[in-house]
């Protein structure tokens, strides 16, 4: 029989080093899920029935002005805004930035919430292109709509920070619809010490139509039934539950998404808001503050919520999937390159020293091994030094292990919101190891785009087109 | 590679199906599992609100399980027949610094259960200063009887070992109660202490003496005790308030002045009006922006006002002024165009 490593051979080589790194990769998201373990069992037991109620009725809890670009985004538009209006907290405004959509965005909106053309004089602490008109709506006096000139989401975010009136801000996307308990949730964690917490995420969950996936408590509750959705459901579950709680529990939160971000607004007037330099603006700006935090010595935390704030749109065909992950691909590498001297630093605690090589490793050079893999199997196919069995069980003993993997966040999930049918649970549990076959060929494509689109220096932002709807 | 190689590549595939069946599986009964017993508990609380005898026939777990979930009668009885059955172990868990999930159940069923020495146990917990715990602690705290509660939770509030913004937001409900140890607390050395005080306070300006308290906190010397003596003086009667406000709306701290401001709009103060104006022409946005959201608050004092600032020299005061017009929605016909 025909062994896994060909001796002495070139292929061989390449296949013991991409073996190794796979080995290297599983044992780094392994230690990052004990520690996710760990994170979540301290965050379960330390949540007291009535804590939320107390926060809901104090005059004491921080009020919070949610900033929301919106570009092209007629389909959703009225009720991603209408979820910003219903969140259930005691005080907060709703600032949308509408990015000089060429849809009907504006007539949508200005229509569902009686927007009325506003003369305000506001404060330019950020540059941003030129506003057009402001308005505020007759129905709802705490929300403030802002159409702009095109300028990207950076440049709008930017711009509703200057219209931003309270101590601490949340970004959204403009396809997110909130759970009504979301901002409760991400603040509960800033109460607990504001003087630290200086930014706070949560984790969104992904379906074809967000609008229809709350349930009547505003809760994320309905799994969409489309293989595709459930596959980038899951990879936002191992995503957060699997990474970004052990990323908190280690003080290295490495990315705040820009779906729902909380920051405290002194500290990203200090830092000079978004970036527009970069194709994304969330993971740079969490990369920045790091930065900057640690390099000052200072006490800090950025957090990631256990609890599921919203759901956003994903993409329900194969393009528009691609499009989005080569362009995460392209800000991941743009951002770790950028700040690649933190990187093996001391200087920079459990940020350089684990969180930065994380990223490289799992992130940065995962396509040229991806690549590596594929074209030394092929190798190996071709020159007899595979036989098929072998190759049969090394894929079922890695579809497994990521089976594994994307199990244990559905657990961690399930464990906090309570909120899938067991027969949903069931569904992405036998979706896990189907994953490598069916899913992760189309993730390691857009990668390795995303990586030649990087080295071409293209830092375009490849909007994918929303979702049909049907009635 | 060797057959034996081969077979170890077998094992590792077989352990991994295996482990993913395993987890998958526990997953789903776990569900299950959790679901029942949440519906069996929410019956077991009715039951035993309507007859605490039957609390013998339940099992240790649903009882631990009614007692740590959401407060009720029902929760309160299985808490207290715990409490009888397993006081030693309870206390020694609660005791027992780690783990912490363990020692916040301990201390709940303890606290639920009417417990002579929770408060202590309780407290001691406090005192670990484990940042994870806090806030649940803080919560379970506030469960405690009134007076133990109020002590225990004043006591963390003062010695600033956990945040107090956390503190005091379980305090706000018994800030009335504890108005005599908050007017002392309103003129300790400790600036951050004052401010926190004279924040709890403000749910007590009936009280004269309460009012005399944060009448001298619009003197500090921290800004910020200011800022917070101008909100709370916003509730105080208008023969005290007014003076005082006034000279807080000259601060020479910017947001001491927007609060101030503030607080006019929030307790209505008509009469103060007048003395907004100045402030549109502030040097300082937020000032300036406080101005012109309590001017619009204050009904058609505030657009007399924004009418008047409408002549204004400053263009500041003049935008802020159209502004405040514009959001009232009644048109000024004369001043209005005049402007512009």
């Amino acid at each position: 029989m025909n062994g896994l490593l060909p001796p002495s051979s070139a292929v061989g080589w390449v296949v013991a080093v991409c073996f190794l790194y796979l080995l290297a990769t599983y044992a780094a998201y392994g230690f990052l899920l004990a520690v996710s373990v760990a994170e979540r069992k301290m965050r379960g037991g330390s949540r007291r029935e009535g804590e939320d109620e107390r926060v809901r009725s104090s005059s004491l809890t921080i009020p919070v002005t949610i900033v929301a670009p919106l570009y092209n985004e007629a389909p959703i538009a009225v009720d991603s805004v209408g979820s910003f209006l219903a969140v259930d907290y005691p005080q907060f405004d709703v600032v949308v930035v509408n990015d000089g959509s060429t849809d009907d965005t504006l007539e949508r909106l200005r229509e569902a919430f009686a927007l009325e053309p506003v003369e305000l004089f506001y404060r330019r602490t950020y540059d941003a292109k030129p506003v057009r008109t402001i308005y505020r709506s007759r129905t709802n006096p705490n929300l403030l709509v802002v159409d702009k000139v095109n300028g990207g989401k950076a440049d709008s975010l930017n711009c509703g920070l200057n219209f931003a009136r309270y101590r601490y801000v949340c970004g959204v996307d403009g396809d997110t619809i909130l759970a009504r308990r979301s901002l409760l949730d991400g603040m509960r964690l800033v109460l607990t010490d504001p003087g630290r917490v200086i930014g706070v995420t949560g984790h969104i969950a992904i379906s074809g139509k967000p609008e229809a996936s709350l349930n009547e408590d505003g809760a994320p509750c309905r799994l969409d039934p489309r293989p595709l959705l459930a596959f980038q459901h899951l990879d936002y579950l191992r995503s957060f539950f699997n990474n970004r709680l052990g990323w908190t529990r280690l003080n290295m939160m490495l990315c705040a998404v820009g779906a729902f971000q909380i920051w405290r607004r002194d500290v990203l007037e200090e830092v000079g808001g978004f970036s527009t330099d970069f194709t994304c603006e969330d993971i740079e700006l969490t990369f920045r503050l790091h930065e900057r935090f640690r390099r000052e010595g200072r006490d800090y935390e950025i957090l990631s919520l256990a609890d599921t704030v919203g759901v956003t749109e994903g993409p329900d065909r194969i393009r528009s999937l691609i499009s989005q992950r080569e362009r995460w691909q392209r800000v991941i590498m743009e951002t770790v390159v950028h700040y690649r001297r933190m990187a093996f630093n001391p200087r920079y605690g459990t940020v350089g020293l684990l969180g930065v090589p994380f990223f490289v490793l799992t992130e940065v050079v995962a396509p040229f091994f991806e690549l590596a893999s594929l074209l030394a199997v092929l190798a190996g196919f071709a020159f007899g030094s595979f036989d098929v069995a072998t190759a049969g069980l090394m894929l079922v003993a890695i579809a497994f292990a990521n089976g594994i993997l994307t199990t244990a966040a559905v657990s961690l999930e399930d464990r906090t919101s309570r909120a899938y049918r067991p027969g949903d649970l069931a569904r992405l549990v036998l979706l896990g190891p189907l994953d490598l076959l069916l899913y992760r060929p189309l993730i390691v494509y857009a990668r390795a785009k995303g990586t030649w689109r990087f080295l071409r220096r293209d830092t375009g932002w490849h909007k994918f087109e929303r979702n049909v709807r049907t009635a | 590679m060797g057959v034996s190689q081969f077979q170890l590549l077998v094992l590792l595939a077989v352990t991994l199906v295996l482990a993913w069946a395993f987890l998958g599986a526990f997953l789903l009964a776990d569900r299950l599992l959790h679901d029942r017993g949440r519906a069996r508990a929410a019956q077991d609380a009715a039951e035993l609100a309507g007859d605490p005898d039957t609390a013998r026939l339940l099992s240790r777990r649903r009882l631990r399980r009614l007692a740590l979930g959401p407060p009720c009668e029902g929760a309160a009885v299985a808490a207290r027949v715990l409490v009888r059955r397993r006081r030693a172990s309870l206390r020694a868990a609660a005791e027992r610094p780690r783990p912490p999930a363990a020692r916040l159940h301990a201390l709940t069923i303890l606290v639920r259960g009417g417990d002579l020495r929770a408060r202590r146990l309780l407290a001691a917990a406090v005192a670990g200063n484990d940042r994870a715990m806090t806030s649940a602690l803080l919560r379970l705290a506030a469960e405690l009887p009134e007076t133990e509660g109020d002590e225990l939770l004043l006591d963390v509030l003062v010695s600033g070992r956990h945040p107090r913004s956390r503190t005091a937001t379980e305090l706000e409900p018994r800030a009335t109660r504890l108005r005599d140890e908050l007017v002392e607390l309103a003129s300790v050395d400790d600036p951050e202490l004052r401010y926190w005080a004279v924040s709890l306070l403000r749910a007590s300006m009936d009280d004269p003496d309460v009012v005399d308290a944060v009448g001298r906190c619009a003197f500090d010397d921290h800004a910020n005790v200011r800022a917070a003596a101008a909100e709370a003086l916003g509730r105080a009667p208008a023969t005290v308030a007014r003076p005082l406000l006034r000279l807080l709306l000259r601060d020479d701290l910017f947001y001491v002045r927007a609060h101030a401001a503030r607080a006019v709009a929030e307790a209505g103060r008509e009469e103060l009006a007048e003395e907004l104006l100045p402030l549109l022409a502030d040097g300082n946005w937020w000032v300036r922006a406080a101005a012109k959201e309590s001017l619009a608050a204050l009904g058609d004092s505030g657009l007399a006002v924004a009418v008047a600032a409408l002549s204004h020299p400053d263009r500041f005061a003049r935008d802020g002024a159209l502004e405040v017009i514009g959001a009232s929605g009644r048109l000024v016909d004369a001043g209005v165009a005049e402007v512009a």
